[in-house]
């Protein structure tokens, strides 16, 4: 049939058009405009200067408060990450190990909170853990902490907000691959003289570690771009870059320097994702594939 | 002595039984299949000699020890899944020698008998392999040698061919029939296809509803079957239901439909209906005149190297097959004349 070649080819582009157009408009146009932003510059008299340069990184990546924002940042990614595959692992192992309907109801309670705004979950937090908290008045009570002291504006209250906003997506990831498991394998596995806690280590474990990875995956770039939680714990005195470049960008009004932090963000997060994803894949394609 | 005793094995599942009271001696070095249907019970008899279910009664004794209360790790069972259950992570020797890291068998030791059992399942060039870059065969031999590498005083086998095409089905049960006999290790199958049974087992264990309706080697099991169900689940039969009508001088005449039947009496004491079983293969076509009855072909099937009938006669429809000899073929509607050796009808049990 004539044209049916270009039928076949056309009609996908086309059905896909619209949400492409969108796609382009709503989220390509503002990231390209921020990556243009980022190279004009700035004065604060005169405002944005029209030009090309490379001086707003430089700014960023000689100067140590930016530095130690960065550190922060990734640092708090990483412990975030962590924390999260110590609890996530275990808790989704437990979750398909048990029976419904108690399955159902602790999955639910589980990934609950996705279904509450973070905002609201961190100042739920903020709440419990501020000088007046529940958690501070309690410890102190107990004689544990002295007067005043508080997590509020500490990096260990970011964490701990972190991971409570991001261990559902490490379950769930986690889960999934558990979902894969063949039961009878670990019943092969003790058949040939192996412990229930050498089958979890050498068996179980092993073949959940691309969810674990994975999951890691989406928490790490999770908290290394989050924004609500730790504007809202960290606050000013303990700035990660997203809330850095806010500031830039409402406070300093310098948008050049908040573009120029945001693309360095996003760079940043791209190449260690990519990195370790390209690590996953050549470690774990021969076996899964 | 025997070497595996299932004594009076009972499961449970809340008031639904699923196993019950087992009780099979296995001799060293014997082949034994559990045999049945879907859902009789079998994977759960196997999964509590594994030690993976606990028996609500009974006891499993293994060369005279009481394992009914021990942990599966300690049982030293070599199990092959229905799934395989290869560890998808591990190359094919990394699979075989698990079991002979648990056992701290020394490294060098491990990976002689590692390379020895790979040959003996045809497997040596494949020990770098990851288990999904096998075929469906080459993992059932995987899980095999998986399982025999530990040296596995007893061998419990769960469909471990169901997965496999007809043909690889066919040279498997040779190769795993002759591997067992090299090894003489006490096996026990579990299988619900009765010509894998046949054709593998010293003895076949017939279940049917969680019960062992019999025990016996194949041959005898095929040829003497004590029920109706055994007789239906071995092969092809013609059951028959009859009342007696004169017994004497070691002979029973039964009437079945319009026609009445000489059989030999193998002393069963009957009342109510008679249950008889002649097998297809057993009944032949004669002349008329010659003939004990007569019949009409009602549809007639070339089956390759043998043809079956379905025939009206006096006594219901049966059942013939005859072999394809290159002999002049009867044909469908034809009024023929069938014989047998009396003998070969038996006396069996109706089901309950
Ligand atoms: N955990 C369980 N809870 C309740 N009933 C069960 C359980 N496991 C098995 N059963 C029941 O016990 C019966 C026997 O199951 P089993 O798995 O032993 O059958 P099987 O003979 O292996 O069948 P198949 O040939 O289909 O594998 C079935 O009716 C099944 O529904
Ligand atoms: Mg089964």
């Amino acid at each position: 049939m004539a044209g049916g070649k270009l039928k076949g080819v056309l009609p996908p582009y086309l059905l896909s058009a619209p949400a492409l157009v969108l796609y382009i408009a709503l989220l390509g146009t503002p990231m390209i405009m921020t990556f243009v932003l980022s190279f004009h510059a700035f004065d604060f008299n005169k405002g944005i200067l029209p030009g090309f340069g490379f001086s707003n990184y430089w700014e960023v990546l000689s100067d140590s408060y930016f530095h130690e924002i960065f550190l922060r940042t990734f640092g708090l990614a990483l412990i975030v990450t962590v924390i999260c595959v110590v609890i996530g692992a275990p808790e989704a192992y437990v979750l398909s190990r048990m029976k419904n309907p108690w399955r159902s109801i602790f999955l639910v309670v589980i990934l609950g909170p996705l279904l509450i705004s973070v905002i609201v979950r961190t100042l739920g937090w903020a709440l419990l853990i501020g000088s007046n908290g529940v958690v501070s008045k309690t410890l102190q009570s107990m004689g544990l902490i002295e007067e005043g002291f508080q997590l509020m504006f500490t990096f260990s209250g970011m964490v701990i907000a972190l991971v409570h906003v991001l261990v559902p997506f490490m379950v769930i990831s986690v889960w999934a691959a558990l979902q894969k498991l063949d039961p009878a394998v670990e019943h092969a596995g003790m058949s040939l003289g192996a412990s229930q806690f050498t089958v979890l280590r050498r068996i179980v474990f092993p073949q959940v570690m691309p969810g674990i990875l994975s999951g890691s995956m989406i928490v790490f770039a999770l908290t290394a771009s989050a924004f609500a939680t730790p504007a809202i714990i960290g606050g000013r005195r303990l700035k990660v870059v997203a809330t850095t470049a806010y500031d830039e960008f409402l406070n300093t009004l310098n948008w050049p320097l908040g573009a120029t932090i945001a693309v360095l963000l996003l760079i940043a997060n791209v190449l260690i994702i990519f990195s370790y994803n390209r690590l996953i894949e050549r470690k774990y394609a021969q076996v899964f594939g | 002595m025997s070497f595996l005793h299932l004594q009076g094995l009972v499961k449970k599942y809340g008031d639904f039984t699923a196993v019950e009271k087992m009780d099979i001696s296995v001799e060293k070095g014997e082949f034994l299949s559990l045999l049945g249907p879907s859902g009789c019970g079998k994977t759960t008899t196997l999964q509590m000699i594994a030690g993976f279910t606990v028996p609500t009664e009974g006891r499993i004794i293994i060369d005279g020890k009481d394992v009914t209360e021990l942990k599966p790790n300690h049982r030293g069972l070599g199990i092959v899944f229905q799934s395989y259950a290869l560890f998808p992570h591990m190359t094919v020797a990394e699979n075989v020698i698990f079991g002979l890291e648990m056992r701290k068998v020394p490294k060098k030791e491990a990976r002689q008998r590692v390379a020895e059992v790979l040959e003996l399942v045809h497997l040596e060039q494949f020990s770098q392999r990851f288990p999904k870059e096998l075929s469906g065969g080459q993992r059932q031999r995987v899980a095999l040698a998986r399982a025999l590498v530990i040296k596995p005083n007893v061998l419990l086998l769960d469909e471990p061919l169901s997965n496999l095409d007809a043909k690889l089905r066919e040279d498997m049960q040779i190769e795993l029939r002759e591997i067992q006999r090299t090894l003489a290790t006490t096996t026990i199958l579990v299988t619900h296809d009765q010509s894998e049974a046949l054709a593998m087992s010293d003895r076949i264990a017939v279940m049917d509803k969680g019960r062992l309706v019999q025990i016996d080697d194949p041959l005898n099991a095929y040829e003497f079957p004590q029920s109706t169900f055994v007789s239906n689940f071995l092969g092809k039969t013609n059951n028959l239901e009859g009342t007696l009508v004169g017994r004497s001088d070691g002979r029973m005449q039964v009437r079945v439909g319009d026609g009445v039947l000489d059989v030999r009496d193998t002393g069963p004491s009957v009342d109510g209906p008679v249950h008889l079983s002649i097998r297809p293969e057993k009944l032949h076509f004669a002349d008329i005149s010659k003939a004990r009855i007569t019949a009409r072909i009602q549809t007639r099937v070339f089956l390759g190297n043998h043809f079956m009938f379905h025939l009206d006669t006096p006594v219901g429809r049966l059942l013939l097959t005859m072999e394809n000899s290159g002999d002049a073929v009867k044909g469908e509607n034809e009024e023929v004349g069938l014989t047998w050796n009396p003998g070969e009808i038996r006396i069996v049990q109706g089901d309950r």
